[in-house]
């Protein structure tokens, strides 16, 4: 217990634990930060993505083929007009990897509905309605709308854009859509994350080595001057210091030198004899 | 005190700390004829620096003794 109690408050320990803590702190303060700016980054970028496509997919259809999907009602969707246009969507959806999804709606009243949907699984029908529309949907007769944020309804969580398709508008204009899976923008944001956290984890080791190896010397020093001071103590004058800094501990190893120096001097009797060299002409 | 004397004292005090004064008494005693400390004169610094290095290795790190001697035997 003693043992553990002198690891805990030596000076080594204090150091080590005071340097990560600041470490962890401000990495942790900066990957919170840059995280959360990337972030709303990252989402402001899709949803710029998400309005370019849906605004150039908003032009793709003739007047013919306009005229031909105003006029698509319930049970058409087996028809070569209605499948030519179907088709015409998984195209688009094809040319656009990170769209999961385009379809047509209709407002109708307060009413959304769909026409076509590029879905080749459980698609929603013609004049199906859209039970949970955001409310900028009801904004796209108008101009191309991007949700703000992810949007759950009943098809499940998605950014969605929504753009008048050109030639129609008004209360019973067509908007073609498209979704970006949740997932998809939650594998970005984890890209993202996973690259600042690898970066800051690294930063850290880097840095732990660093302030490591910067604390071992210092402690290795003041280590040496604990064991002369002991020694000294004991009333072993036989020692060096042998510490050799340029800061503050150099200065704190040569006032103990001199120390040492004045007690070795002094502690030696005047009797004792000096050394000698063969050519000195004796004491 | 000679000048001389008080010269080679302060250089001495930063290497040696408050002992330097005995310290230099005892090698002007010793190898330079018994020669008094107060009394230094220009001719007995070579020989003073000498023992300095030589004397001042056994209390302080070898390589500080012989930074000691060579300011002693600078001192014009």
């Amino acid at each position: 217990m003693s043992k553990i109690l002198k690891i805990a408050n030596s000076l080594q320990t204090k150091l080590i634990v005071s340097f990560v803590a600041l470490i962890v702190v401000i990495a942790g303060g900066t990957y919170l930060y840059t995280f959360d700016q990337t972030k709303r980054a990252l989402l402001q970028g899709t949803q710029d993505d998400l309005a370019q496509i849906i605004g150039v997919a908003s032009t793709q259809f003739t007047a013919q083929e306009i005229d031909q999907i105003g006029q698509f009602k319930p049970g058409d969707d087996q028809t070569p007009a209605y499948v030519a246009i179907k088709t015409k969507l998984q195209k688009m959806r094809s040319a656009s990897p990170n769209v999961s999804n385009f379809y047509i709606m209709q407002i109708q009243g307060d009413k959304v509905v769909f026409i076509v949907d590029d879905a080749e699984d459980q698609p929603a029908l013609v004049g199906e309605v859209y039970e949970k529309p955001e409310a900028r949907v009801f904004s796209a007769n108008q101009s191309t709308q991007v949700s703000e944020n992810l949007y759950t309804d009943e098809f499940g969580t998605f950014l969605s854009g929504y753009a008048p398709i050109q030639g129609t508008s008004g209360s019973s204009a067509l908007i073609i859509g498209a979704d970006i899976l949740a997932d998809t923008v939650v594998q970005r944001e984890n890209f993202i994350g996973n690259t600042i956290y690898f970066v800051m984890g690294f930063a850290i080791l880097i840095a732990g080595v660093i302030i490591g190896l910067f604390s071992l010397t210092i402690i290795r020093d003041i280590k040496k001057l604990n064991r002369v001071a002991e020694k000294i103590s004991m009333g072993d004058t036989d020692v060096a210091v042998d510490v050799h800094r340029r800061d503050e501990i150099g200065d704190l190893a040569s006032s103990f030198g001199r120390m040492v120096a004045s007690l070795k001097i002094m502690m030696s009797a005047d009797s004792q004899p000096e050394p000698t060299k063969p050519e000195s002409k004796g004491n | 005190m000679s000048d001389l004397s008080e010269r080679a004292l302060a250089l001495s005090v930063e290497y040696l700390g408050p002992a330097a004064k005995v310290f230099l008494e005892r090698q002007t005693k010793w190898h330079l004829d018994g020669l008094a400390f107060e009394a230094l004169e220009q001719k007995h610094l070579a020989d003073l620096a000498k023992w300095v290095a030589i004397s001042g290795a056994l209390v302080v790190d070898p390589a500080k003794a012989k930074e000691l001697s060579a300011k002693i035997g600078a001192i014009a």
